[in-house]
C-alpha cells in the first residue's frame, strides 16, 4: 500500500463501486490535501454523489482502498434533501437531532448568517436558507474535510454568489478542505485549487483553466461551455445578510 | 355495565397512546402501506392460531416480527422497490391466511370480527398483554427517539451522524409488528392502519415540533375512543368502526384554517 504523506487528509486507491449491478465508480485514484478545495463535475448519473457517499464512509460495499487520516472529522450535505412536510419541525430542532452540543450548532448557524432562522420551520425554508441550515449542520463539528453534494441545488443566481463566498469563507475560517459535486460551470472555476471532471472513470483533472481546455472534458461538455463564460473571480469588500442587505465587519473583509 | 365496559376501555387506551407517535413515523416516512402489510400477516396468524389451537398471541407476535424482519432484508438489498415488496407479503400472506381460515373451517370463526376487530370483548389477559407492550415499545421510543426522527428526517443524514442505520430501521419495524401484532384482535384488520394514520395526520396543522405531534396524535386517538365508544353505546354501532370514523371527524376538523 502506498504511503500517504502527513498533508494527505484521505486517499483512494483503485476504487470501484457497483450498484446493482452497475459499475458506478471505476479505477478511482485521487488524494486530498491539507486546505484545498476540490470540484467535481461530470454528466447527470456519473457516480459524483456516489463518489461523495464513499468519501463520506456511508457506503460500505466498494472494492479498493480509502485511506482517511486518522481522527479525520468529515461534514457532510447529501444531495436532494427534501424535507417531508408532514414532520414539522423547526431549523433548532433539526439542528439539535445532530449529537454535536448545542452551543456548537447556535455556533454554526450563526456562521452562515442564518441565525435569525432559528425558530422557523424547515419546510418553509428558501433554497438559500435551506442550504446554510445544512452547512451549519456540517460545520457545527468542527470538520477537517467537508464534503458537499451540490450546495447551490434551488437556490437562485444571487445566492449563488454569496453561498460560493460563504463556503470559501468557511473553509479560510475552519481551516478544512472542501470536496464538492457542482452542476455550475460558471462558478466552479472560481473557488477551486483543482476540477475533477468524472464519467464513472476520471476523465481528466487539474488546474480549473486546464481542465477547461482538456479534450475530455470539451467532448463531455461541449466546447461552447466556456465561450460565453468569464471564469468568475470575485473579491467582496462587503458581506450580505440574507435579505440583500450590505452589512460590514468580517474577518475575511481584509482590513484592520 | 362499568365492569363490562372496563377492559375494552383499558385496552383501548393503551393501544391509543401508542398509536399516537408510531402514527407519526407512518406518516413521516410515507409508510401507511407497511401498516397495512403486517396486519394482512397477523390474518395469517389468526388463522394459524385457530387451526393448530395454539395461543394466538404468541403465534401473530412470531409471524408479525417475522414478517417486518423479511420486509426490512428485502427493502435493504433494495433488488425490488418497496411496495412490490409489501404487496407481495401483504397478499402472499392474505391468501395463506384465507387458506388457513378455510382448513379450519370445523372451529366457529367471526371472519367479520376479525377483519373489524372486536375490542368489546377484550379480556384481562388482553389487557396484561397490551400493556406489556405498552411499556416495552414506550421505552424503546424514548430511548431511540432522537435517532428515529432523524432517520424519518434523512437516512444519509442520519447516517453521516454515525447511526447505525439499517439496525434502526429493524428496530423500528419490529416495534410496528409488536405493536400490530397485539392490536389486530382487538382493532381488526381492516381498522389497524386507520387507527394510526388518522390520529397522526390529524396531529399535523396542529404541531410544531415532532414531539408535540407525537403527543397530540396519542390526544386525539385518545379523544377518538372515548367518543367512539359513546356514540357506538349511544346509538348501538360496531365499536372499533365507530372509534375511526370518530377519528375521521376530528382529521377534517384540523383540516379548518386556525392561527397557530
Amino acid at each position: 500500500m502506498n504511503q500517504t504523506d502527513t498533508t494527505t487528509l484521505i486517499a483512494t486507491k483503485d476504487l470501484n463501486v457497483e450498484i446493482a449491478g452497475k459499475l458506478v465508480l471505476k479505477d478511482f485514484n485521487f488524494s486530498l490535501h491539507d486546505n484545498e478545495t476540490v470540484t467535481i463535475i461530470g454528466p447527470n448519473g456519473a457516480g459524483k454523489s456516489t463518489l461523495l457517499k464513499v468519501l463520506a464512509g456511508l457506503m460500505p460495499a466498494y472494492r479498493g482502498n480509502i485511506v482517511r487520516k486518522p481522527g479525520l472529522r468529515i461534514g457532510y450535505v447529501p444531495q436532494n434533501l427534501e424535507m417531508n412536510s408532514s414532520l414539522p419541525i423547526s431549523v433548532a430542532k433539526f439542528l439539535r437531532l445532530g449529537s454535536g452540543r448545542v452551543s456548537d450548532y447556535d455556533k454554526a448557524l450563526a456562521k452562515v448568517g442564518a441565525a435569525q432562522l432559528h425558530k422557523q420551520q424547515m419546510h418553509t425554508l428558501s433554497g438559500g436558507e435551506f442550504q446554510r441550515v445544512l452547512l451549519a449542520r456540517a460545520i457545527a463539528r468542527d470538520p477537517d474535510l467537508l464534503l458537499l453534494d451540490e450546495p447551490l441545488q434551488g437556490v437562485d443566481v444571487t445566492g449563488q454568489v454569496e453561498l460560493y463566498a460563504l463556503i470559501a469563507g468557511l473553509r479560510e475560517e475552519l481551516n478544512c478542505s472542501v470536496v464538492m459535486v457542482s452542476h455550475d460551470l460558471h462558478l466552479v472555476m472560481a473557488s477551486s485549487d483543482r476540477v475533477l471532471c468524472l464519467n464513472h472513470h476520471l476523465c481528466c483533472e487539474g488546474q480549473p483553466e486546464s481542465v477547461s481546455q482538456h479534450p475530455e472534458f470539451l467532448r463531455l461538455f461541449g466546447p461552447r461551455a466556456f465561450k460565453n463564460i468569464a471564469v468568475y473571480t470575485h473579491h467582496h469588500d462587503h458581506h450580505h445578510d440574507l435579505h440583500g442587505n450590505v452589512v460590514g465587519g468580517h474577518e475575511s473583509c481584509g482590513h484592520d | 355495565m362499568i365492569e363490562l365496559l372496563l377492559t375494552p376501555v383499558l385496552a383501548g387506551l393503551g393501544l391509543c397512546l401508542l398509536s399516537g407517535p408510531l402514527g407519526c413515523f407512518i406518516v413521516w416516512r410515507r409508510g401507511a402501506y407497511f401498516g397495512e402489510t403486517i396486519a394482512h400477516v397477523s390474518l395469517m396468524g389468526i388463522a394459524l392460531a385457530v387451526l393448530t389451537n395454539t395461543d394466538f398471541v404468541v403465534v401473530n407476535l412470531i409471524l408479525c416480527v417475522l414478517a417486518a424482519g423479511v420486509l426490512t432484508f428485502l427493502s435493504q438489498k433494495g433488488a425490488l422497490s418497496q411496495d412490490t415488496v409489501l404487496g407481495i407479503i401483504a397478499q402472499g400472506s392474505l391468501a395463506l391466511g384465507l387458506i388457513f381460515l378455510g382448513s379450519a373451517s370445523f372451529q366457529r370463526i367471526d371472519l367479520l370480527s376479525l377483519l373489524m376487530g372486536d375490542i368489546l370483548t377484550s379480556t384481562w389477559a388482553d389487557v396484561l398483554a397490551i400493556y406489556l407492550c405498552v411499556a416495552l415499545i414506550a421505552i424503546t421510543l424514548y430511548v431511540f427517539w432522537r435517532q428515529l426522527v432523524l432517520l424519518a428526517v434523512d437516512s444519509d443524514l442520519a447516517r453521516a451522524e454515525g447511526l447505525r442505520v439499517s439496525a434502526l430501521q429493524y428496530l423500528q419495524n419490529f416495534v410496528f409488528a409488536i405493536f400490530i401484532a397485539i392490536a389486530v384482535k382487538i382493532v381488526g384488520v381492516l381498522l389497524i392502519s386507520a387507527l394510526l394514520v388518522i390520529p397522526a395526520a390529524a396531529a399535523r396543522p396542529w404541531s410544531k415540533s415532532p414531539d408535540q405531534m407525537a403527543l397530540i396524535s396519542s390526544f386525539i386517538a385518545v379523544v377518538s375512543l372515548i367518543g367512539g365508544f359513546f356514540f357506538s353505546y349511544r346509538f348501538d354501532l360496531p365499536a372499533s368502526p365507530t372509534v375511526v370514523c370518530s377519528a375521521l371527524f376530528l382529521f377534517f376538523c384540523s383540516l379548518i384554517p386556525h392561527r397557530h
